[in-house]
């Protein structure tokens, strides 16, 4: 079966930076993978390689088996059309109503008709909103509800492929959970593949089949969610218990 | 002293002379890139009309207390002074004629135009800078919108189209504010005043105008958006950006107003 995520050796750099050092990664069809990695160690940039919003300066790029790494123009576009994505503060666009941010996916800004409004109104019901947030601005809801609506926004053309880029980030841990039970039902209900990057442990246990540890450009552990603490990888262990002192260099102290 | 050492200090020198043209070049290929990709990409569509509409009423109907205050006070104090000025050799009749011509060939659309990139140019980098660092254009990448077409395509045909009818008007209340000055206080006759000004204006100076106009507004909405859309870092970013946009928008009206004043109309 030919993986529907495929990195291999993908490497990124800016300037003299090198943020990706050669990563590989497979995501198989229907899976649920999740990043884990502390601050600033490249998994933004390694979602936004793949989506085509940044050029790998080397290596391969596959999603269903096609080669995605330099698509341009149309190619790209349709190649993004797979992909539905959460941004970490939401993204939303503040100029427009949330009921035009769920559908801005198929109505792609031009002027959109009642039938589509009802669509969106689905949509939030879908991720637990109701009506009446729907002619709202997104500036007018808390934190919580904006990830409601920009979740809502990435599954509105039912892509095959969702990317949550710090799903949990800013919120309270209660707030967190219903995001992760949301994401899991989601991504179970509409047979996605999912791909999600986090630093918050809680929610990786709850989301993922499987977890990545990325560290200093790298891939340097992969397994099933449940050999996390088990994981015998020195950074791993560091990682996921919260420690200051290890493997990883957190630039305070003699770490 | 070595030798060494002393021919570092200018060496030093030279290499930083060096690395500032070169950073220089650099900001101008990117400018260019910049504006390349926005104008090829005007033409494709899909277009966004009610976009469009959005922006030419945010530069344009907005603009216009603020661009008509500024066109009114000028005005009233061009024809002020160019009475004093014309009294050192008896020729305070040319207060009509020259007002007229200063305005629509200069401080119409120079004035304008610095009052709307002040306005407009600012807005554009805060908003297009505040989407950047919210991953905003990012999100309109990913679902499939291009930021080009949607965000300043728009902006760009509204501020050239729009700025024209901004400077026809501030030109016509220009005149008026030398006109309610001059029959006010400098003791000119209303009518008299109106019939020497409609007499020295010429077809060249009002297309001189025009010509300004336009080419100011596209100065405006591109370095708002350019600078905008390339922002980074956060808040401070933002502000930066907003900053570089005003200043630049600035510098370059006022550049090519001396380019078009020389070349274009100065023969």
């Amino acid at each position: 079966m030919t993986a529907k995520i495929e990195l291999a050796r993908v490497s990124k750099r800016f300037g003299r930076k090198t943020v990706l050092d050669g990563v590989d990664l497979k995501v198989e069809p229907g899976e649920s993978v999740v990043i884990i990695g502390g601050s600033g160690t490249g998994k933004s940039v390694t979602l936004k390689c793949i989506l085509g919003l940044m050029q790998a300066d080397a290596g391969t790029i596959r999603v269903d088996g096609q080669d995605v790494t330099h698509l341009k123009g149309r190619a790209l576009a349709a190649h993004r059309a797979k992909f539905g994505m959460l941004f970490q503060g939401g993204a939303l666009f503040d100029s427009l109503p949330v009921w035009r941010n769920v559908v801005f996916a198929l109505t792609q800004g031009r002027w959109a008709t009642g039938s589509l409004r009802g669509l969106a109104i689905d949509l939030l019901a879908r991720v637990g909103l109701g009506p009446e947030v729907a002619d709202l601005r997104p500036a007018e809801l808390s934190g919580g509800m904006q990830k409601r609506v920009a979740l809502a926004r990435a599954i509105a053309a039912k892509p095959e492929i969702i990317f949550f880029d710090e799903p949990t980030t800013g919120l309270d841990p209660i707030r967190a959970d219903v995001i992760n039970d949301l994401i899991v039902e989601l991504v179970r209900d509409l047979g996605v593949t999912a791909l999600t990057i986090t630093h918050d442990m809680a929610s990786a246990r709850k989301i993922a089949d499987r977890v990545a540890m990325l560290h200093a450009g790298r891939i340097v552990w992969d397994g099933p969610r449940d050999l996390i603490y088990d994981s015998g990888n020195a950074y791993v262990d560091q990682f996921v218990n919260g420690r200051a002192h290890g493997p990883i260099d957190t630039g305070v102290g003699n770490g | 002293m070595t030798l060494d050492r002393l021919l570092s200090a200018p060496v030093a020198f030279l290499i930083a002379i060096g690395s500032f043209v070169v950073a220089g070049l650099a900001a101008v290929g990117r400018l260019a890139k910049f504006m390349g990709t926005a104008l090829g990409r005007l033409a494709r569509p899909p277009y966004y009309p009610a976009r469009l509409f959005e922006q030419m009423l945010v530069i344009g109907y907005f603009s216009l207390p603020v661009v008509g205050l500024t066109a009114l006070f000028t005005g009233a104090a061009l024809a002020q002074q160019i009475f004093v000025g014309g009294s050192r050799f008896n020729a305070e009749s040319t207060v009509p004629a020259v007002t007229v011509i200063a305005i629509v060939r200069e401080l119409g659309p120079v004035l304008a135009g610095l009052m709307v990139a002040g306005r407009v140019s600012s807005a554009m980098a805060a908003e297009l800078g505040t989407m950047r660092v919210t991953e905003q254009i990012d999100a309109l990448t990913t679902l499939r919108t291009d930021p080009f077409q949607y965000l300043i395509g728009p902006r760009l045909i509204a501020a050239t189209v729009t700025l024209p009818f901004l400077v026809l008007v501030a030109n016509v209340i220009g005149v008026l504010g030398g006109y309610a000055i001059a029959t006010a206080r400098l003791g000119f006759n209303g009518a008299n005043y109106l019939a020497i000004t409609r007499r020295y204006l010429e077809w060249d100076d009002v297309a001189s105008s025009l010509v300004k106009a336009a080419v100011f507004g596209f100065v405006v909405a591109l370095m708002g958006c350019y600078h905008g859309f390339h922002s980074s870092g956060g808040a401070a970013g933002v502000g930066k950006a907003t900053t570089n946009a005003v200043v630049s928008a600035f510098i370059l009206i006022l550049l090519s107003n001396l380019i078009i004043t020389v070349i274009v109309f100065g023969s």
